[in-house]
C-alpha cells in the first residue's frame, strides 16, 4: 500500500485537481457516479458511461486506486479496451497520473509500482502476449492481410454451385440472379465474415454441419447451407496450416484459460510475487464485445475469482459489422447469474462534461423519443438521463438543422458557415470544425463528397477527408497493377478463359505510361526479358517477390516522384505493397514468384500447348498468375483504402475533417456537421442477417424474441446518430436534403423521430 | 448579419473552444521512434507512419531471436525458480525460430544463425554456472516517463540484481562488437564514423534507459551495460547434424570459465578498448542530462514532421549508414539519395 483512501482523494484533488463526482460506495442508493466507479468493491461491476462522462479517467482512477491505496500488484490486474488507440491512451493517462501521485510528499519514492506490469491492451494482444508467456507452444498468428488472402486461396466457389447461391443470398441479402458466379474478393470477404461468426458469436457447430438447431427452427433457406458454410470453414482452418487468424485467436485463448497451462496466470503461483494471479478485469467499450469475447471475460472471471468490471454505453455501439453484440452489456446482469456470479453494482456516470447543456438535453430527448429503441429489446431502457456539466455554456443555437434543396447548396452552405465563423475569427483553426458522415459508403462516394470538397475549396478552406477512396480508380495503382500483369504474364493470360480481360484497364494504363516515358520503357522491355529466361539462367531471379518487384517498379522516376511529392499517393501505394507482402507468403513459392521450370510434372509441353498458351513452357507459373489475377488484382480493384489516421499527431488543426462516425468515436469536436442522409429503409446489411440466421444453433437467448435484421439496422442507425450527435462541445448541426427533411417530418425514418426533430431550430 | 450568426454567443460569454483539448499525450518509443527517426527520417515516415512491409522479413531476425529467447529464460527461471536446461534453451531457440520463419522472415545468413543460437546457450550455461542468472530480476523491462509534453517509453533486456541492493541494467546486442573495428580503423576512416556512430546510438539508449529506470523507479541503475553476443566465444557445434534445430537440440555449451566471465566484468574489459564481450556506457549525471535533452528534442521534430506528413530524405550530412540502414530500408527504392 502506498497511499490511504484519504491522501489518494487529496492528491487527485490538490494535484491533479480532479475531483471525482458522486457517491462512494457506502450510500446505498441515489445517483452514483465516478466515486463509486472508482471506489466500488464488488465483485462484478456494471458502469454505464454516456458520451463525455469521464469513462476513461474513472477506469485509470480506478486501476490506479487498486495500485496505490490497496497496493494490489500490477500483474493481478487485466485492463482490456477496443482499439490499439484506445489502449496506449489509456497507459499514456496512468503514466501521466502515477507521476503526479508519486512527485507528492506523501508518497514513498521507491518502487513505485510498474504500470508496464499491467495486463492492458486489446483481448487480441493481451491473449498473445498471456499465451506467448504461459503456453508452451504458444500460437502463431497471421496479420489480416495474410488471413484474407489464405481465405481467399482455400475458398472453392464453385462447391455445390447451386447451394452456395442460396447460401450467399442467406448471407447477405444479395440477390445473385445478376452474378455470373460466385467468387471474387468481395464475395469471399463476405463468406469469411461468416465463417469468423461461427466462431466470434460460440455456435455450435456440430448443429450447424448437420443443420439440427438447438434452438428455434432453422431459418436457412436450403437444408444443405449450413453444412456447406461450415465445409467453407474447416477449408480455410486447414489452409492456415496451424497459425491463427485474430478469430482463432480468441478462441485459443478461451481454451487456454480452460487448460491446466492457464493455472499459473489464473491462480498464480504460491510465494512467487511475479506471479500473482489474476484479482482484477476491468473491461472498457464492453458494447462492442462479441459473445467469444464475453465468454473470455467470464471465464477468467470465474476461474479466477476476480472482480470484473465492465464499462460501456448501448448507445454507442457501432461495431455489429465486425461481429459486437451490444447484448453483451444490456445483459451482462443476466450472464453473470448464469456464470454464477453476484448481480453486478450498477454504476451510472450521468455527468457530461463535453457538451453545451442545451446539446445534452437534446441529447436525452433524442434517446427518449426514439421509442423503436426500446422496443427492440437490446438496449437498456428507461435509461437516465444525462446531467449537463460541461464548461461550454453560451447563448447561441447549440443544436440546429439545416435543410437546403440539393447536396450542392447545402455543402455551399456549410461551407459558407465555416468561413464566415473563421473570418470573424470566431473560429480560431479550421480543424475545430467537423463534418460527421454515417457511412464510409456515404464518404468513400466520390460524387458525394466531391461537393464537400469543391464548396469548401471555393471557399478556400481546406477539407482532410482520411475516409474511403476507391483504390482501383486510382491512376497510380492502375499503372502499378498493370505494370506488374505487363512483366510477369508473357502469356496473356488474362485474355484467357473466367479471366475475361482481367486488369485490361491497368495494362493499358501502363501502356501509355510506357509510352509517355522512354527511359522507363527502356528499362522495362530489359526486366520484360528477364521473365522469360529459363528458371536456370543466371538472368532470372530466384528471389523475386512480389513486393521485391513492386518495390523496383516504384523506384523508377516516374512512380517514385509522384510517391516522393504526394502523401496520399505514398499512403496507398503502402497499402498495395502490404498486400503483394501478403501475396507472396499465401501464394508464393517460399515467399518468390515461381518459375514455370520448376513444375516441369504438371506444365509439360502438352500441358502447355493443351491450355492453348504457344511456345514452350516459359516464365512465370500460370498457376501463380492465375491466382495474381484472381485474389490479388481483385483485392486492390475491391479495396477500399482508408488512409489510416496518425494517431499520434491526432487531425490536422489548420483543416476541417470529414470523417466518419466511426472515425470520430472516442474523439470531440467544437463544431460538429452531421451529413445526414435519409436513406429510407434502414440498411440491413450482412451482419444484421447472420446474427438472426445463426440464432437458432447459438447457446444464447434461447426463448427470447429477438429483433428482426430491420430492426437491428433500425436500432444501429439510431446509435450513429448518437454518436455523431455526442461527440460535439460547442454546437452541432444536423445538416440535410429538404427531401430528407420531408421523410422526417412525415416519420418515415425511424432513426429521426419528428417530435424530437421539430424541435430544433433551422440555422 | 453573418451567415454563422446563430452560431455565435450572443453574451460574448463563450468563444469557440479549441480542438484538443482532451487528447491525451504522445507516447515515444526510444527504439522505433526516437532513433528510427534519428536514423532516417523518411525511412521513419514510410515505415513506422505509412507501414510501408519489410521485403525480407530479415532485417531483426537474429535480434529478435536472441531477445526473444533470453526473455523466455528470464520468465522460466522466474516461474521455475530454476534455469532451464541446455535442451530447454534449444527448445526456445527452435521455437521462437518456427515463429519468426511463419510470420514471413528469413535470417539473412544461416551460419550466423546456427552460431548465434550455440552462443545464446554458452550464455545461458555460463550465467547459470555463475550464478549470474539467478540475479537477473526481470528481463523485457518496460520504463515510463511524464516529460511534460510527451511519454517516453523504453524497454530494457534484463535488470540485473548485484549483491549490493543496487542494480545494473543490461542491453543484449546481437550485431557486431563496434569496438572491435573502431580500434582497427583511423578515425578518419569512413568505416569508423559509421561504427563510432553505432557505438553512440547505443550509448545515448542506455543513457536514456538510466534517466528512465530512475524516473519509473526511483532508484539508479548503478551501471549499464551492452552484452555483445557475438563475442561470447563458443564451442563450434558438431559437423554431424545439419539441419538447425538438430544441431541446437545436440549442442552442448561449454560454460566460460569463472575466471574469464569476471574478468569480463572488469574495468579495463569493459571500456572502448576492452574486448570482451560487455561494454559499460558512461552514465555520468551531465550525460544522463544531455541524453535527456536531446529525447525532447527529438520527440518534438518528429510531432512537427508528422503534422506535416512530408517525408524527404535526410540532408547529406544526417544520411544514415548505407551499409546499416540502407541496404535494408523497405523504401530505398524510392529514396534520391540510396
Amino acid at each position: 500500500m502506498y497511499l490511504t483512501e484519504g491522501q489518494f482523494f487529496t492528491i487527485l484533488k490538490n494535484e491533479l485537481k480532479r475531483i471525482p463526482y458522486g457517491t462512494g460506495p457506502t450510500k446505498s442508493s441515489g445517483p452514483t457516479g465516478q466515486l463509486l466507479g472508482i471506489m466500488s468493491n464488488s465483485q462484478t461491476n456494471w458502469i454505464l458511461a454516456g458520451p463525455g462522462t469521464g469513462k476513461t479517467e474513472t477506469l485509470v482512477l480506478r486501476t490506479l486506486r487498486l495500485l496505490l491505496v490497496d497496493g494490489v500488484r500490477p500483474e493481478a490486474i487485466v485492463l482490456t479496451t477496443f482499439t490499439k488507440r484506445a489502449a496506449r491512451e489509456l497507459l499514456a493517462r496512468l503514466s501521466e497520473y502515477l507521476a503526479k501521485f508519486t512527485q507528492t510528499p506523501s508518497f514513498a519514492k521507491t518502487n513505485p509500482p510498474d504500470i508496464s506490469r499491467l495486463w492492458i491492451g486489446t483481448l487480441h494482444s493481451l491473449a498473445s502476449k498471456i499465451m506467448g508467456e504461459f503456453q508452451r507452444d504458444a500460437p502463431i498468428t497471421i496479420s489480416e492481410e495474410e488471413a484474407v488472402m489464405v481465405f481467399m486461396k482455400s475458398f472453392r466457389p464453385n462447391r455445390k454451385a447451386s447451394v452456395m447461391r442460396v447460401l450467399y443470398e442467406d448471407l447477405t441479402g444479395i440477390d445473385t440472379q445478376k452474378m455470373k458466379w460466385i467468387g471474387g474478393t468481395k464475395v469471399a470477404r463476405n463468406f469469411r465474415e461468416a465463417v469468423n461468426r461461427i466462431i466470434e458469436d460460440g455456435l455450435d457447430i456440430n448443429a450447424l454441419k448437420y443443420n439440427k438447431p438447438i434452438g428455434g427452427k432453422s431459418l436457412w433457406s436450403h437444408k444443405d447451407c449450413g453444412p456447406l458454410l461450415v465445409q467453407i470453414m474447416e477449408d480455410y482452418h486447414k489452409a492456415l496450416d496451424g497459425r491463427f487468424d485474430f478469430t482463432l485467436l480468441q478462441r485459443a485463448f478461451l481454451d487456454f484459460l480452460n487448460s491446466k497451462e492457464s493455472v499459473d496466470f489464473i491462480a498464480g503461483i504460491s510465494g512467487n510475487a511475479a506471479r500473482p494471479g489474476i484479482k482484477h478485469i476491468i473491461v472498457d467499450e464492453y458494447q462492442d464485445s462479441n459473445p467469444i469475447q464475453e465468454q473470455i471475460y467470464f471465464t477468467l472471471a470465474n476461474h479466477s475469482g476476480a472482480t470484473l468490471t465492465v464499462v460501456g454505453d448501448d448507445d454507442q455501439s457501432l461495431y455489429r459489422f465486425r461481429g459486437a453484440n451490444p447484448d453483451a452489456l444490456v445483459q451482462f446482469d443476466k450472464q453473470c447469474a448464469i456464470f454464477s456470479l453476484p448481480t453486478p453494482t450498477t454504476i451510472e456516470l450521468l455527468e457530461n462534461r463535453r457538451s453545451h447543456p442545451d446539446i445534452v438535453e437534446s441529447l436525452n430527448d433524442y434517446i427518449s423519443k426514439c421509442t423503436t429503441r426500446s422496443s427492440f429489446g437490446a438496449a437498456r431502457s428507461p435509461k437516465s438521463p444525462l446531467i449537463a456539466k460541461s464548461s461550454v455554456i453560451g447563448t447561441h443555437v447549440s443544436i440546429s438543422t439545416i435543410s437546403e434543396p440539393d447536396l450542392d447548396s447545402l455543402a455551399t452552405k456549410v461551407a459558407d458557415i465555416v468561413r464566415d465563423l473563421y473570418d470573424t475569427r470566431d473560429l480560431s483553426q479550421f480543424g475545430d470544425a467537423v463534418i460527421l458522415s454515417q457511412s464510409t459508403t456515404l464518404m468513400g462516394i466520390r460524387s458525394r463528397y466531391s461537393k464537400w470538397e469543391e464548396a469548401f475549396a471555393a471557399r478556400g478552406i481546406p477539407l482532410h477527408n482520411p475516409g474511403a477512396k476507391n483504390l482501383h480508380t486510382e491512376a497510380i495503382v492502375k499503372e502499378l497493377i498493370g505494370c506488374i500483369s505487363l512483366l510477369i504474364d508473357d502469356i496473356e493470360l488474362n485474355s484467357t478463359g473466367s479471366l475475361e480481360n482481367r486488369l485490361k484497364s491497368q495494362r493499358n494504363a501502363a501502356n501509355k505510361l510506357l509510352k509517355s516515358d522512354n527511359k522507363f520503357s527502356k528499362w522495362f522491355d530489359n526486366k520484360r526479358k528477364t521473365f522469360l529466361l529459363p528458371s536456370n539462367s543466371k538472368g532470372w531471379d530466384k528471389n523475386m517477390s512480389l513486393l521485391g518487384l513492386g518495390n523496383e517498379l516504384i523506384g523508377q522516376t516516374v512512380f517514385s516522384d509522384r510517391i516522393n511529392g504526394n502523401p496520399f499517393e505514398a499512403w496507398i501505394i503502402g497499402w498495395v505493397l502490404r498486400q503483394f507482402n501478403a501475396y507472396d507468403q499465401t501464394f508464393g513459392n517460399w515467399g518468390k514468384i515461381p518459375h514455370v521450370d520448376d513444375y516441369p510434372d504438371i506444365w509439360s509441353p502438352t500441358k502447355w500447348k493443351s491450355m492453348g498458351f504457344k511456345g514452350k513452357p516459359r516464365g512465370v507459373n500460370p498457376s501463380y498468375l492465375y491466382d495474381f489475377y484472381n485474389h490479388l488484382a481483385s483485392l486492390v480493384y475491391d479495396g477500399k483504402h482508408e488512409t489510416p489516421r496518425d494517431d499520434l499527431v491526432s487531425l490536422p488543426t489548420h483543416e476541417v475533417s470529414a470523417l466518419t462516425v466511426h472515425q470520430s468515436k472516442g474523439l470531440s469536436f467544437p463544431i460538429v456537421f452531421v451529413d445526414w442522409r435519409g436513406v429510407g429503409e434502414p440498411w440491413v446489411g450482412s451482419s444484421h442477417l447472420q446474427e438472426t440466421l445463426f440464432q437458432p444453433f447459438s447457446p444464447r437467448n434461447h426463448g427470447l424474441t429477438l429483433p428482426s435484421p430491420v430492426e437491428r439496422a433500425a436500432h444501429d442507425s439510431i446509435r450513429k446518430l448518437f454518436v455523431a450527435l455526442s461527440r460535439a462541445q460547442y454546437a452541432v448541426v444536423l445538416c440535410m436534403t429538404e427531401k430528407d427533411e420531408q421523410a422526417i417530418t412525415t416519420d418515415s425514418i425511424q432513426e429521426v423521430p419528428s417530435a424530437w426533430f421539430n424541435s430544433l431550430q433551422e440555422l | 448579419m453573418g451567415i454563422g450568426d446563430k452560431l455565435r454567443d450572443g453574451s460574448n460569454l463563450q468563444k469557440i473552444p479549441s480542438l484538443g483539448s482532451e487528447m491525451s499525450k504522445p507516447v515515444f518509443s526510444i527504439t522505433s521512434d526516437i532513433f528510427l527517426f534519428r536514423h532516417c527520417q523518411r525511412q521513419y515516415g514510410y515505415v513506422k507512419v505509412m507501414d510501408y512491409p519489410d521485403e525480407a522479413g530479415s532485417v531483426a531476425f537474429i535480434g529478435d531471436l536472441v531477445h526473444e529467447t533470453m526473455e523466455d529464460v528470464t520468465r522460466f527461471l522466474v516461474a521455475q525458480k530454476t534455469a532451464p536446461t541446455d535442451r530447454e534453451v534449444a527448445e526456445m531457440l527452435i521455437h521462437h525460430m518456427n515463429n519468426l520463419l511463419a510470420r514471413g522472415g528469413l535470417p539473412r545468413n544461416w551460419k550466423s544463425l546456427i552460431d548465434v543460437g550455440c552462443k545464446v546457450m554458452t550464455l545461458v550455461r555460463t550465467m547459470d554456472v555463475h550464478g549470474t542468472l539467478a540475479q537477473i530480476q526481470t528481463a523485457e523491462q518496460t520504463l515510463y516517463s511524464d516529460q511534460g509534453g510527451h511519454i517516453f517509453q523504453g524497454r530494457v533486456d534484463a535488470v540485473y540484481d548485484n549483491k549490493f541492493g543496487t542494480c545494473e541494467i543490461w542491453d543484449y546486442k546481437s550485431g557486431d562488437d563496434p569496438r572491435k573495428l573502431l580500434s582497427k580503423l583511423a578515425p578518419s576512416n569512413p568505416t569508423y564514423q559509421t561504427w563510432k556512430k553505432y557505438l553512440d546510438d547505443n550509448t545515448s539508449q542506455l543513457q536514456l534507459y538510466t534517466e528512465l529506470f530512475e524516473l519509473t523507479f526511483g532508484a539508479t541503475p548503478t551501471a549499464a551495460k551492452l552484452i555483445f553476443i557475438q563475442n561470447i566465444p563458443h564451442e563450434p557445434p558438431s559437423a554431424k547434424y545439419k539441419k538447425v534445430h538438430e544441431i541446437w537440440e545436440h549442442y552442448t555449451p561449454k560454460a566460460i570459465p569463472k575466471s574469464t566471465w569476471d574478468s569480463y566484468h572488469t574495468t579495463a574489459s569493459m571500456g572502448l578498448n576492452g574486448k570482451g564481450p560487455v561494454f559499460s556506457v558512461p552514465v555520468t549525471l551531465k550525460q544522463r542530462a544531455t541524453a535527456m535533452a536531446n529525447l525532447v528534442q527529438t520527440a518534438e521534430e518528429i510531432v512537427e514532421q508528422r503534422l506535416k506528413n512530408e517525408w524527404p530524405s535526410p540532408p547529406v550530412h544526417r544520411l544514415p549508414d548505407r551499409e546499416k540502414t540502407c541496404d535494408f530500408c523497405a523504401v530505398r527504392t524510392t529514396c534520391d539519395k540510396y
